[in-house]
């Protein structure tokens, strides 16, 4: 075992030492290091190998990373070629390496009447756009994205994760797909329906028709075709032609590709005067350290099955549509629905009768359901019916309707930190904290500053709301009380009353109050919610169906 | 350099793949890094190079972190990652906090992954990285604290939690 020799001041504290000791003495199996060093011995490169090697698939994929739209773009170009070339693996391959090896590739894409640029940086992670409404630079590595809206002047750089990453998935599939000979047959969420492959003046064409498979687009009649360009010499597509029919309305998009020697290094090599004053909204390293406890609970919450029960009277409780709620989180799984059922067997009992009753047999119930989530799929409803949405959020990001009463979300909100209208720090001297918490302030403007194109985005309040979140770090960071501002003045929101652990430990609200400040007579009222938590229970599979529900 | 493939894999293949397996912990992927590493090696061979090992070990660090990052990219968010670590246990197994702090290492700035990965994974003095790195021994320091600080701040809570 190797012994990490490190001067003293650059001693790591403990226990963070060890751990970083344990991986400086890691060593992989002589025999697999034999194997790997024999394996690669027998494929020295040739000449052509080792140009095609200075663009290693590791850059082709992080080029895929950084931009969905390009990345999208790409895979169908890859798609096409499977489909209309013999889909070897060195075909794809070729592609992928022209690509792979261009500095930058730049879009001029034309939609609906406007034009906007776009480049993508593959070997720094980068990506920029410019439109006549915005510019922006997003940099995968720091996970940050600095945007200017062209028509305020706002300077602002937040935070942004890499939302999209399934499509490269599918990449990866649509390329194992063509070097064992079979083409595709779906990409992502799209069937393939045809392909076409045409010589016009020397030029490829290629044309792929696709029919988008999403309840949404079957609802619409949804197809879409792409006419793609390549050029013969530099295997490179240089055009890319998108019609999107929508119950008969046909919406065009032109993309022209170039590949510019270099894209902008930042955002003011795109305009941006570099006078202008950059608002940050990244948080802050002490924040992060908060933000991460709250998410982390959440996401490592016990599985559950949950009533919770909105009020503001206590005993004999009589309610309405969304006062009962049930909740379950199976893994990937995921259910919230609103009680439904006609019959009053449970109207004028306690709380804690109600939610015993339901919890002997939920099934047993009508509900309605609100929302479930199955893997990746999330799924809506409204009183039409019911809709799915992929989700492709960092989880932070995902939004639960009525969180309020849904017990891993009611003390682990999702904070919003890091958007572009909020900005955040820890109020060393706030008064009136709640016992052993610290006080996470949050000044909220409405309009977000990136999304300039967001019609209702100058609707929105421009004023910025101060507020804020009081978490307590040995309580697994649970928000203990949310602030907000109510008519200039400094409100409690919500207050988290009574806790309890879970079997694996996690703390979570029993009790919750939620003020309701009454305008005008001058009154405060309460809802108050209570969490009746089943950590044996499993409810079963048809509950998580979308199909189960009556619509 | 040789110009004998055979040789240069032989002398220089077990420390490269080490270097990227203890980063990526995973076969494949570090065999990938492996082959990345020679092949981009070999196309430069005929550049001087002083520390024939210390420049190997540095490109198959930053390849090695670079694959590392794009699994934080699949699974979105560093946090995600880190907090998902542990997904069926609440206590968290020595490996885990290994993982961890591979994955907070991967989300420091590159040039701070890197330093930090070559100093502390690799055991490379901090002169050795600055040569290979073209800067001075320094910033190689000052990369180091700001290196420290930030895992530092991003581990204590996920240690922590796992010591409860």
């Amino acid at each position: 075992m190797k012994m990490l020799e490190s001067m003293p001041d650059e001693r790591l504290p403990e226990p963070l030492g060890s751990v970083v000791t344990q991986i400086a003495a890691t060593e992989p199996d002589p025999n697999e290091t034999q194997a790997v060093v024999e394996a690669l011995k027998r494929h020295a490169p040739t000449e052509s190998v080792v140009k095609r090697a200075n663009a290693p698939a590791t850059i082709r994929r992080r080029m895929l990373l950084v931009c969905p739209a390009l990345a999208a773009l790409a895979a169908a170009v890859l798609l096409i070629v499977t489909l209309g070339r013999l889909p070897t693996a060195s075909a794809l391959e070729l592609l992928a390496d022209a690509l792979s090896v261009t500095p930058c590739i730049k879009m001029t894409s034309s939609y609906e009447g406007k034009t906007r640029e776009s480049w993508i940086m593959p070997a720094t992670r980068q990506s920029a756009t410019r439109s006549d409404e915005w510019i922006e630079f997003f940099d995968a590595n720091a996970e940050t994205v600095v945007t200017h809206n062209r028509q305020t002047g706002e300077l602002v750089r937040s935070v942004r994760h890499q939302t999209e990453f399934g499509f490269v998935g599918d990449l990866v599939s649509a390329i194992i797909a063509g070097g064992n000979g079979d083409a595709p047959q779906t990409i992502r969420g799209m069937e393939v329906i045809s392909s076409k492959v045409q010589t016009i003046d020397g030029k490829k064409i290629l044309t792929l028709e696709l029919q988008p498979t999403s309840t949404r687009s079957v609802a619409n009649n949804a197809t879409a075709t792409a006419t793609i360009t390549i050029d013969p010499v530099t295997d490179l597509p240089s055009q890319c032609v998108a019609k999107l029919t929508i119950n008969g309305k046909v919406q065009t998009r032109r993309d022209v590709w170039s590949y510019p020697e270099e894209g902008p290094a930042n955002i003011f090599a795109l305009g941006v005067e570099p006078s202008t004053k950059l608002v940050d909204r990244v948080p802050s390293t002490d924040v992060k350290p908060l933000l991460a406890g709250v998410y982390s609970g959440r996401v490592k919450f016990d599985d559950y099955v949950a009533v919770t029960i909105q009020a503001s009277q206590e005993v004999p409780l009589y309610f309405g549509p969304g006062d009962v709620t049930l909740a379950a989180k199976h893994g990937d799984k995921f259910l919230f629905a609103r009680y439904a059922d006609s019959r009053d067997t449970l109207q004028g009992k306690t709380r804690a009768e109600v939610a015993e009753r339901i919890l002997a047999d939920p099934s047993q119930f009508s509900w309605d359901a609100l929302t479930i989530v199955d893997g990746q799929t999330e799924y809506r409803f409204h009183s039409s019916g019911h809709t799915s949405v992929e989700i492709n959020l960092p989880a932070e990001e995902f939004i639960v309707p009525s969180w309020h009463s849904i017990p891993h979300y009611a003390g682990r909100p999702p904070l919003g930190i890091g958007r572009g209208d909020v900005s955040s720090a820890i109020a060393t001297e706030a008064e009136g904290a709640p016992e052993g918490c610290v006080f996470l302030q949050t000044l909220h403007g409405g309009a977000i500053p990136e999304a300039p194109a967001d019609p209702e985005a100058s609707k929105r309040i421009r004023r910025m709301l101060r507020g804020g979140y009081w978490i307590r770090a040995d309580r697994d960071y649970l928000v203990m009380q949310q602030d907000s501002e109510f008519q200039g003045e400094q409100r409690v929101s919500f207050t988290l009353d009574t806790l309890a652990q879970s079997p694996r430990g996690f703390w979570y609200p029993t009790r919750a109050t939620q003020p309701n400040y009454n305008v005008g007579e001058n009154t405060i009222s309460a809802t108050h919610y209570s969490y009746h938590l089943d950590f044996q229970q499993k409810l079963p599979q048809k509950m998580f169906n979308p199909k189960y529900y009556p619509f | 350099m040789t110009n004998d493939w055979g040789a240069f894999v032989e002398e220089f293949g077990p420390l490269v793949y080490a270097s990227a397996w203890r980063i990526l912990k995973q076969r494949q992927e570090a065999e990938d890094v492996t082959q990345d590493v020679f092949t981009f090696a070999w196309t430069h061979r005929s550049e001087h190079v002083n520390n024939m090992a210390g420049w190997l070990r540095h490109i198959a660090v930053r390849r090695a972190l670079d694959r590392l990052r794009r699994r934080r990219a699949i699974a979105s968010s560093d946090l995600e990652l880190i907090a998902t670590a542990d997904d069926t246990s609440c206590a968290m197994e020595f490996s885990e906090l290994e993982h961890a702090v591979r994955t907070a290492v991967a989300s420091l700035p590159e040039q701070q992954s890197t330093i930090f990965s070559l100093r502390y994974f690799e055991q490379m003095q901090n002169r050795d990285i600055a040569e290979h790195l073209a800067i001075s021994p320094s910033a190689v320091s000052s990369a180091l604290h700001a290196a420290r600080t930030t895992l530092v701040i991003l581990l204590t809570p996920i240690i922590q939690g796992s010591l409860k």
